[in-house]
């Protein structure tokens, strides 16, 4: 059992706000009155991903459900979305449960997708 | 804590929304119950006593036609407690295929920060779409059509999507991206086999529904 806290942030006054885990990520939970520093994103590996310099940054987890089949029902975690924005773009950070890896993608300002988001994740 | 899905179908008047009239609908319990396609016949049914053979289930399946396109004509639950109504093991999902709104229902109890989508997969693995009945390869050929019907109904004969693998999904929200609030968002399914489709099949594949949360 992996008891881990799933990111940590750093703010800038210092303080520092501890994740949970992927069933209750904590991420609403986010101070929003605070400028985050640093954040540090658990990997499957068990290391953390330390990502800093953004204006600000969103999480989501991502689940597939099947309907049908040998593993219907079960609810499993497909990756972890993180999310930053720059001055010019967007950078999304895609941690990959199930076929361990990190995907990362470059995304224009206009991008539809992250026009779509819940906007209530940023932080 | 995480969003939850519940998969519900219609079975008794799709022109209810579960919000109004929720007794018009069963909700899967997904690691027994299953979809079954099929054109049915006397023993393949609704209100079935018995859960379906592989041997019946190919006797009633979907004839290919060799001049025109064929829809597959039933969608039957298969209820693995079959503790609705009486001891039955299938129900008859209604509007199936039909110019109606309220046929599949996808619950979420929270919010979601992307949109949920239905994808259709070879199998639980997610990583190809190769089956016949998933367009042999070729996305757009998918047999297997789906159409969001959240806001609006889908017109008489609607033609749909064509769902298959990462890139044909069909998005549950008419494309409007993340729900705010927990929601019931709907879609209308359907098997459409093409005409003199030279390859008879029985084939299991899988549908997935894709979702997100804080």
């Amino acid at each position: 059992m992996n008891h881990q806290p799933l990111f940590k942030i750093v703010f800038n006054d210092n303080s520092i706000f501890e994740g949970g885990n992927y069933t209750q990520t904590k991420w609403l939970e986010i101070p929003q009155d605070k400028k985050i520093r640093t954040l540090f994103y658990l990997l499957p590996t068990g290391d953390y991903l330390g990502i800093g310099g953004f204006k600000r940054v969103y999480q989501y987890v991502e689940v597939v459900e099947d309907l049908n089949g040998e593993e219907r029902g079960k609810k499993k975690i497909d990756f972890i979305c993180l999310i930053i924005e720059r001055d010019n773009q967007y950078i999304q950070y895609k941690i990959n449960q199930i076929n361990i890896g990190l995907e990362i993608n470059i995304l224009s300002k206009n991008s539809d997708y992250v026009k779509k988001l819940n906007p209530i994740g940023w932080r | 804590m995480a969003t939850a899905l519940t998969v519900r179908v219609n079975y008794v008047d799709a022109d209810v929304a579960y919000g109004t009239t929720p007794a018009d609908y069963i909700a899967l319990d997904l690691t027994n119950d299953y979809l079954i396609w099929t054109k049915g016949d006397a023993t393949v049914k609704d209100l079935m006593t018995h859960e379906p053979t592989a041997a019946e289930l190919n006797a009633a399946a979907e004839l290919i036609d060799p001049l025109l396109a064929v829809t597959v004509s039933k969608c039957l639950l298969m209820d693995y407690s079959h503790d609705i109504g009486g001891a039955y093991y299938t129900h008859l999902v209604k509007g199936m295929s039909e110019n109606k709104k309220y046929v599949f229902a996808f619950s979420f109890d929270g919010a979601t920060a992307t949109e949920p989508q239905i994808e259709a997969w070879d199998t639980s693995a997610h990583l190809t779409a190769l089956k016949h009945v998933l367009g042999a390869g070729t996305a757009l050929n998918s047999m297997m059509k789906g159409v969001c019907t959240t806001t609006s109904l889908p017109g008489a004969g609607w033609a749909g999507t064509a769902i298959a693998g990462a890139s044909n999904v069909l998005l549950l929200n008419d494309g409007s991206g993340a729900i705010a609030v927990a929601s019931t968002l709907y879609a209308n399914l359907k098997i459409l086999i093409p005409a003199a489709y030279a390859t008879p099949a029985a084939e299991t594949f899988v549908l997935t529904c894709r979702y997100t949360y804080f």
